[in-house]
């Protein structure tokens, strides 16, 4: 199953078809029993030529509690005059983008699935000694089969997680996840490892997860994810299909797909002078991902205020002399917050072009998820060779008024 | 804190559909919102249904994008229709602020990205132009029900007191007088004479010269003929059929249920001369349908003979008439669709007429009027709705069926209250009537509100805004003059007013107002233009009748009007409004006929440019009432403009333009018939230009008359 990131443009083509064609698009998510939830149908005359591009639909669609969404297309049109056969597909979108360099109609699933699913945008990844380890996972074909993640030091596993994956969807079978864990939806919602029975989590926003695991006791110097998927389901999927969650037919054609793996270093960051602040950016695959800057932080606020020329003779002739001839109204103010890094590696260019593309920012203040935009609006791309020691400064905008004002 | 300003849209896809949808609106945070609000613009004072409207963008967010369903991308097929203005809402805080319209104009598409969508907020007054356009008050909805058999006993009736409808929607004598037949001729000319011979006729022009007066022994054989006489409707009725047509117009305030207004008649006076049947054979309106609604189809029978079709246009993918008789006479069947004829076709035997094949997408109002050279039965008619929900490869079709028993047409000539109106806009009726009454309308709980400006001005509050004034800047100026202001009723057409006026050096019912009581060198004293207020009324002129061979001038107790040019030929005149009088003529002095009728007239609905008690007068000056042959000085000038007119021509007079920060209570609460003090002083607000962002506005405030 293909993904759309419906930041950037996904055509959906019948060249082969007469003009006329029409398109039929349906937005929406499968629920806790696999039922299709359609949010919107939106229904189209198709431009043969260059096709229909449905992302800026679908992209309406993400909001507060949807991240992931299913879509589905029907194209009806004739050939030479005679009716032919709907084409109907089934995708999935992110809220994330391709780059030009990626490509006409970039499907990332190839990708995704090379990287053991693994969601995040760096192999490597900082954690504050004190924090917790967190890794993003996107599940973007219907495949059975298991992930496991493999908490290392000095190449020995000294803690390990492991779900199941299965089903029509993704859903998590029977997880057998390792102490203080914890498993999170698309949504920040945390998923009950506790289950033992075999109970389908088939609910689209299950396709992200995140992997969230206390390691400051562990001393880990890298991550491993194992992603195992049964060759029917691979196959099945590979080539358009539907994958049934049938053990029967697990067990006629059995097997694994490869046992390759994909590995995360993990550096670890003590910090005692400044206070690190923990970001999440929404990245290129439409996946929340950490950020940690952890050097000196500054923050600072800027008022908008009106004033007029009050008039104050009544009090005035009365000898009251404290009334505001010159009168502010309208004060509010909105915070910024700058941030540095600290050192981090030359690859780290690519978390920052991620952040600075993204449009959901979040920083972690006081247990406190806050929405933020980076104001910055260029980054110089920095290298041990140009600048010695990499640090990064970006600043941000708290998206909201100081003095709360929403209605 | 800032105004949070909320926008919100109706996304039902019409604003007749009777629920609104309402979805909020994204807002940039730098596009300022600025509305300017004013009721009767002093430099203006002719012009009517003032009220704002604004321009502005708001961002092509996903919130936005979802209600204007990607207006810039023309490929999808369904959405948000922006060829039609839709049901708006403002708020402030989350207090209603105004109630209006917003149409969706462009879309601006950045490097393939839509960055913004242009949209026009208008307030519900504006609107008033856009919802009724250039309609006729012939397509009004309702007036049907008036229709009535032209015959001798309606108008006889419709003559001495007036006809009605029952309990059961039928045209009856009723002292409801929602149709009248003044005494008006448009073609003979009536006099009164005790020496000539009763019944005596002389050939004269057109028509005939006739001696109204019989004796005991010719009772109904001389007099008024029924067919000289042309019925007229109270414009009360014209105003509920307005709101009846317009769901979303609904008048309120005291003006329009006042009782001098419901003395107030339209005559429908479509032809010059007497009463045409407008076609070959008789026509009725098939009004035997059950009253039904169905939401599945967006359609109602919303009376015994209208069907309405509230649902998308296009969606109808048929409607169907079938008619079925045993009748092997021929008949005709006519369609109307708000107000205009779409089909018209002999027939003979049961048929089927499918719309679809006369429009190509179908909504409104529709009747079906039968004609036959006879009488015929039928024993079905039956209208059957067919409405598609999606217009995808499978679409779900809704339908309905509204019937009639057996429907019996009778071959009479039936005085069709709509085809019979005056070729007249409906907003020039509207804008006629606000200019002769110095009305003011203005939108408030989801009715339209008129009053007279007086009235409405008597009904606000002080709000003192001494401390919200910026007393950094503040323009005083003089308000507009004028050097004379003419008030004007249509060019006179008909014989009385013409000889009137040349026999008096006059404009019978008109007024020029002039700034100096001696009307001399004005445009000297007074800077400033004319300015006229022209109505599209024809000003109507009734005389008393006098006993012509009696030794003194004596006169009767009926008076008529007389519809005919300066050379005394029947006319075409513009539309003409005047007020009924019931009236008593004493049959033992004064013996008026009436054909057909074995009785003397006593009664009769006289027309007249005063009202009954002469409270109220058409004529923009005094004049002396034809009747009475008192001056009434309760002119329309008098009553409903002398105030207003007169303050702005007041040396003390003054236009002051400042800056105020007004605070959320005020911006919500405010009416424009409040009045403002500042400083001790009460002005009354000629406009109010408010940034909706900071509540920052300037005021534009005149003195205050009262």
């Amino acid at each position: 199953m293909a993904l759309i990131v419906a930041r950037s443009p996904h055509f959906i083509t019948a060249p082969t078809l007469d003009s006329g064609a029409t398109l039929t698009l349906d937005i929406g998510f499968y629920d806790s029993i696999g039922d299709f939830i359609t949010l919107k149908t939106y229904a189209f005359t198709i431009n043969t030529e260059y096709g229909l591009d449905i992302s800026p639909f679908v992209s309406d669609y993400f909001q507060n509690d949807i991240k992931v969404l299913i879509v589905k297309t029907t194209i009806d049109g004739e050939i030479s005059g005679v009716p032919v056969q709907s084409i109907v597909n089934e995708y999935v979108a992110t809220d994330g983008y391709g780059y030009y360099e990626d490509g006409y109609n970039y499907d990332a699933s190839t990708t995704i699935q090379d990287k053991k699913l693994y969601g995040g945008c760096n192999d490597n990844i900082q954690v504050y000694a004190d924090g917790i380890a967190s890794i993003p996972l996107f599940l973007p074909s219907n495949v059975n089969g298991s992930v496991t993640i493999n908490y290392k030091n000095s190449g020995v596993v000294v803690d390990s997680n492991n779900l199941i994956l299965g089903g029509v969807y993704d859903y998590l079978d029977a997880p057998a996840v390792g102490s203080e864990s914890i498993v999170t939806d698309a949504l920040g919602n945390q998923i009950d490892t506790s289950r033992v029975s075999v109970e389908s989590f088939i609910l689209t926003q299950t396709r992200i997860l995140n992997i969230s695991k206390n390691v400051s006791t562990l001393d880990i110097d890298s991550i491993e994810i194992i992603s195992q998927f049964t060759n029917y389901s691979i196959r099945v999927d590979a080539d358009g299909g539907t994958v049934e969650s049938l053990q029967c037919a697990n067990d006629i054609a059995g097997g694994v797909s490869d046992s390759t793996t994909h590995s995360i270093s993990v550096e670890y960051i003590c910090e005692c002078k400044y206070t690190p602040y923990k970001v999440s950016f929404i990245n290129k695959i439409g996946v929340l991902e950490d950020l940690w800057f952890f050097k000196k932080s500054m923050g600072s606020l800027s008022v908008d205020r009106s004033e007029f020329n009050q008039f104050t003779l009544d009090s005035y002739k009365n000898g009251i002399l404290s009334n505001h001839s010159y009168k502010n109204f309208n004060v509010n103010g909105r915070e910024k917050l700058t941030l540095n890094t600290g050192f981090v590696p030359d690859n780290f260019r690519e978390n920052f072009r991620q952040l600075m593309l993204s449009e959901s920012v979040y920083v972690y203040k006081d247990s406190l998820k806050l929405p933020v935009n980076v104001s910055d609006s260029s980054i110089e791309y920095k290298t041990h060779v140009n600048d010695k020691l990499v640090n990064y400064t970006i600043e941000f905008d708290y998206a909201y008024d100081k003095i709360n004002n929403l209605v | 804190m800032n105004l949070q300003l909320q926008i919100y849209v109706d996304t039902s896809g019409s604003p007749l559909v009777e629920v609104p949808i309402y979805e909020r609106l994204d807002l940039f945070d730098f596009e300022a919102v600025e509305l300017t609000s004013t009721i009767q613009d002093a430099q203006d004072i002719g012009e009517v249904f003032t009220d704002f409207s604004q321009t502005f963008k708001v961002p092509a967010s996903k919130r936005n994008n979802k209600v204007f369903t990607h207006f810039y991308q023309s490929d999808l097929n369904t959405g948000f229709d922006s060829r039609i203005k839709q049901r708006a809402k403002l708020e402030l805080g989350g207090v209603p602020f105004r109630n209006g319209f917003l149409s969706l104009t462009e879309s601006n598409v950045k490097n393939g990205k839509a960055e913004s969508y242009s949209v026009t907020f208008y307030g519900a007054i504006v609107s008033l132009k856009e919802i009724i356009g250039d309609d006729e008050l012939k397509s009004l909805a309702g007036l049907d029900k008036f229709n009535h058999e032209y015959n001798l006993d309606n108008v006889w009736d419709g003559f001495r007191i007036g006809l009605g409808l029952n309990a059961s929607n039928e045209m009856v004598f009723s002292g409801d007088r929602d149709i009248i037949y003044p005494s008006i001729s448009f073609e003979n000319d009536w006099y009164y004479s005790t020496s000539e011979p009763v019944g005596t006729e002389d050939d004269f022009r057109q028509g005939v010269s006739k001696n109204l007066r019989i004796d005991s022994t010719t009772l109904g054989q001389y007099g008024i003929e029924f067919n000289e006489l042309k019925p007229a409707i109270k414009v009360k009725r014209i105003i509920e059929a307005i709101e009846q047509t317009y769901s979303t117009i609904e008048f309120g305030g005291g003006f329009f249920d006042s009782s001098d207004f419901g003395e107030l008649y339209f005559l429908l006076n479509k032809n010059k001369g007497d009463v045409q049947n407008l076609n070959d054979i008789n026509e009725s309106l098939v009004d035997g349908f059950a009253v039904a609604s169905d939401t599945g189809t967006f359609s109602e029978m919303i009376d015994s003979s209208t069907l309405v079709l509230s649902g998308t246009a296009f969606r109808y993918i048929n409607v169907n008439l079938t008619v079925e008789t045993a009748s092997t006479e021929d008949y005709v069947i006519i369609i109307i669709n708000d107000g205009n004829e779409i089909y018209r076709e002999t027939l003979n035997a049961n048929n089927t007429i499918y719309l679809s094949q006369i429009q190509s997408s179908r909504n409104g109002r529709y009747t079906v009027y039968v004609g036959a050279s006879t009488s015929i039965t039928f024993t079905k008619m039956e209208w059957d709705v067919y409405y598609e929900i999606f217009d995808t490869n499978f679409p779900t079709i809704n339908s309905k069926t509204y019937g009639t028993g057996q429907e019996n047409f009778t071959n009479a000539f039936t005085f069709n209250i709509p085809r019979q109106m005056p070729k007249m806009k409906t907003l020039d009726f509207l804008r006629g009537l606000f200019k002769m009454f110095n009305l003011t309308a203005y939108y408030e709980n989801g009715v339209i509100v008129v009053d007279t400006l007086d009235d409405f001005y008597s009904g606000g509050d002080t709000i003192d805004l001494t401390k919200s004034l910026d007393n950094g800047e503040i323009t005083v100026k003089r308000s507009k003059l004028y050097s004379d202001i003419n008030f004007q009723f249509a060019e006179p057409k008909t014989f009385g007013v013409i000889n009137q006026n040349e026999q008096n050096q006059d404009n019978f019912g008109n007024l020029e107002f002039q700034t100096l009581p001696d009307g001399k060198n004005s445009s000297l004293a007074f800077d400033g233009t004319k300015y006229e207020i022209k109505l599209p009324f024809e000003k109507g002129f009734f005389e008393r009748v006098n006993d012509q061979d009696a030794a003194t001038f004596t006169l009767t107790d009926f008076s008529n009007g007389w519809i005919v040019d300066k050379n005394q030929e029947t006319t075409d005149i513009a539309p003409m409004l005047f007020y009924n009088v019931p009236t008593i003529i004493d049959s033992n002095t004064w013996k008026f006929g009436f054909v057909g009728k074995s009785n003397y007239i006593t009664t009769f609905n006289r027309g007249s440019n005063s009202n009954l008690g002469a409270s109220k007068s058409l004529q923009f000056g005094a004049e002396v009432d034809e009747y009475t042959g008192n001056v009434n000085s309760n002119s329309l000038f008098a009553i409903c403009y002398q105030n207003y007119v007169t303050n702005l021509f007041s040396i003390n007079t003054r236009i002051l333009s400042a800056e105020f920060y007004l605070s959320l209570d005020v911006l919500t609460q405010y009416k424009l018939n409040d009045k403002i003090r500042l400083k001790g002083k009460d002005y009354r607000i000629n406009s109010i230009k408010s940034n909706l962002n900071t509540g920052k506005s300037t005021l534009e405030l005149i003195t205050s008359y009262d």
